[in-house]
């Protein structure tokens, strides 16, 4: 297994932990609002492939809060300066759930700066006819539901190693989990709507839209509203998958990737 | 010392197992609103200041909250207003308005200007950041909680002070032109209390710009601890705090026969009483506390303030956890919680000779320089809430008031907070008395 180090880099706003490793064409991936660890077995395996660069939103892991980061221009322009800090240039783009609303958002803003685009479940849309659930009226416990397929398996390892009758842990992750959903309700609260749908007939990019068939944050028409607004997008449905598809289904995910080449 | 009433004006007429089922009464549906039986209440409510006022009474207090039957109140505005009118000489005090989720700081400084006018000056204003449930009820981003608190406060004050017009730009509010007619009768303006539970960052907020900072009815030991944090930030800033500093709230039910006042008081437990205002996943949404605050929330009781203790999660793994269904069960338990309240001089009730002795226990170890009297939740009657407000105007406050003279408890009108230098590098005043806490019993933290 290829590990993942965790690297600090500075932009204009933040000192950024960006977590890299493994061989191969550049990825760039954007994480979820759960975060990503050193450990993240999609990210790990993703790395067997490819040279993997995967900053934090600052305020996630156990990195500080960024005061002036708000918008999501703001979000969009700073992943571009964690991009050029890196000296990235086009690489794969990869982002999942609102690391793909920030993906889309950074190829819509700049269309001539990314050429290869893979959005897994993205959020960003709105549609009144498949309200999302509000993950900010929800506590840990209630998440697996609506974020994997196999909610059981979801919720074993959503709890993976953690000792809840550890009181400094629970304090710890109670602490963090406020701290980076804190971060993340800057862009998603109370919905991802930020106009990203009038944006998204500038993306110029190779996109393609990966989505798990029992996705139940952003059922699939979010998944058909994305290709509608993308020219030439393809979307690709993964079977016995959730929104957490990078892990429930991660060799079927990174074989999407690969179709960018 | 000054003497409040307070209420949170229930709704009554609620069956407790529907606030139950609803696990809080945050969300309750109001089609349970019988629009009749809420008009006579409401006016009930406001018969009561007014009565509080002629029995003794120093000050009115209201708040508000948004969507549930614990709380009519929703526009503490409109109730101050009537007040403003329908009574004479008690203070009207605001505990407090929730800026960030009213959004509108303009407007609030010409609406509290209004009503220091017609009560010819016995406002009190104050400030909240509004509960965790308020912001999902008017869709206030909770990230942006603390931020948009500090500027409309700064803004009103600017408001009130600086002659306009003026032009304001703000980071969450913007006005073209600032000139609010309308300004306070008591210059510059009226005193403000700040009530909070938990966040340090109120406490220290409030010690730097010298506001009362008032305990919403949290345990003596923690209430200890935010006096002396609330201290040692006036030390350095040079100044001694004092009882003018500090108040205190607390649920207060009194009766002629302490069955009765067992029996009833039982209605701060109802339907879950405070603990059941809203769900966890309302309470605290993300970004709404700090780190701070919320390691302490954490602490205590094994994180279950934020719906995720130790049991739930750990039984999450398997995806079997349960909540409780048996609404007997659930009431036992609240009833024990009623019980360990009153243990733990959270909750005071009974007869006047009764709730005294606790009530001065109470003010000698904290010393705030104001008390107010919490009444009732849950299904008393027009008639029992007015007598425990009559048995504690007529019969409570006059030997309290006494007892607060003896041992020297001023208020914020007797001695300005922050009034009292303190040399650089000497050593402050204790502000509470931790060894009155051993002698009843209570644990020191």
């Amino acid at each position: 297994m290829t590990a993942l180090c965790l690297n600090k880099i500075k932009t204009h706003h933040a000192v950024v932990d960006v977590l890299s490793g493994g061989n191969g064409p550049d990825l760039f991936f954007l994480h979820g609002a759960g975060g990503v660890t050193a450990e993240d077995p999609f990210l790990t395996a993703l790395a067997q492939r490819y040279r993997v660069h995967a900053p934090l939103v600052p305020g996630y892991g156990a990195s500080d809060e960024c005061e002036s980061i708000r918008t999501m221009l703001d979000f969009t322009l700073h992943s571009y300066d964690v991009m050029d800090a890196l000296g990235l240039r086009k690489p794969i783009v990869v982002g999942h759930s609102m690391g793909g609303m920030m993906a889309a958002e950074m190829a819509a803003i700049a269309p001539h700066d990314i050429d290869r685009l893979c959005l897994l479940c993205p959020a960003g849309l709105w549609l009144d006819e498949y309200p999302m659930p509000d993950i900010f009226s929800m506590v840990p416990y209630e998440l697996p539901a609506v974020l994997f397929h196999d909610v059981e398996a979801g919720a074993a390892m959503m709890t993976a190693g953690a000792d809840f009758s550890d009181l400094t842990f629970l304090q710890n992750f109670l602490v963090q989990n406020a701290r980076q959903l804190g971060m993340a309700g800057k862009i998603l609260f109370p919905i991802a709507d930020r106009g990203l749908s009038e944006r998204l007939y500038r993306i110029r990019a190779k996109t393609l839209l990966v989505w798990g068939a029992s996705d139940r944050l952003t059922p699939l028409p979010y998944g058909e509203a994305f290709k509608k607004g993308i020219a030439g997008s393809e979307l690709i449905v993964i079977e016995k998958a959730g929104h957490m598809l990078p892990l429930e289904q991660t060799d079927a995910v990174i074989r999407a990737i690969d179709r960018l080449g | 010392m000054k003497f409040g009433y307070f209420t949170e004006r229930p709704y009554r007429h609620i069956d407790e197992n529907v606030v139950l089922a609803n696990k809080a009464f945050f969300g309750v549906s109001n089609r349970y609103f019988d629009r009749k039986k809420a008009a006579d209440d409401y006016n009930q409510f406001i018969d009561e200041y007014c009565f509080a006022e002629e029995v003794g009474f120093d000050g009115l207090a209201l708040n508000e909250h948004h969507g549930n039957p614990y709380c009519m109140g929703n526009v503490i505005n409109t109730e101050a207003a009537v007040l403003a009118r329908a009574t004479r000489k008690a203070k009207i005090i605001l505990v407090g308005n929730p800026l960030p989720v009213i959004k509108h700081p303009l407007r609030m400084a010409e609406e509290l200007a209004e009503i220091d006018l017609i009560s010819r000056g016995r406002l009190v204003a104050g400030w909240v950041r509004g509960a965790g449930s308020e912001q999902f009820f008017n869709n206030a981003n909770p990230s942006y909680n603390r931020e948009m608190f500090n500027e409309a406060h700064d803004f009103i004050i600017q408001a009130w002070t600086r002659p306009g017009p003026w032009r304001y730009e703000g980071k969450h509010f913007h006005y073209r032109h600032v000139n609010p007619w309308a300004l306070p009768l008591q210059e510059p303006y009226p005193q403000q209390w700040i009530p909070g539970v938990l966040s340090p960052e109120t406490v220290i907020w409030c010690a730097q710009k010298r506001y009362p900072y008032i305990g919403l009815g949290s345990a003596l030991g923690p209430t200890c601890d935010l006096w002396d944090l609330y201290a040692d930030t006036a030390a350095e800033l040079g100044y001694q705090a004092g009882p003018e500093n500090f108040g205190y709230l607390l649920p207060v039910f009194v009766s002629d026969n302490e069955a009765e006042a067992q029996q009833i008081g039982r209605g701060y437990a109802f339907g879950g009483g405070q603990n059941g205002f809203s769900r966890p996943e309302h309470t605290l949404p993300p970004g709404y506390n700090s780190k701070t605050a919320t390691r302490i929330l954490a602490k205590a009781p094994g994180g279950s303030w934020l719906g995720v203790s130790k049991d739930k999660l750990a039984a999450a793994r398997s995806g079997k956890w349960q909540e409780e269904q048996d609404f007997d069960v659930i009431k036992e338990k609240l009833w024990n919680s009623y019980q360990r309240a009153q243990e733990n001089l959270q909750i005071v009730v009974g007869t006047p000779e009764q709730v005294i002795p606790k009530i001065k226990a109470i003010l000698s170890v904290i010393r705030p320089g104001s008390f107010t009297f919490f009444n009732v939740q849950g299904v008393a009657s027009d008639q029992q809430r007015n007598r425990s407000i009559e048995l504690i105007g007529k019969h409570v406050i006059p030997e309290l008031r006494e007892y607060s003279n003896s041992i020297g408890l001023f208020d914020s009108f007797e001695r300005t907070p922050g009034s009292v230098p303190l040399a650089p590098g000497s050593r402050r005043a204790p502000v509470c008395d931790r060894a009155g806490m051993a002698q009843l019993g209570l644990r020191v933290s």
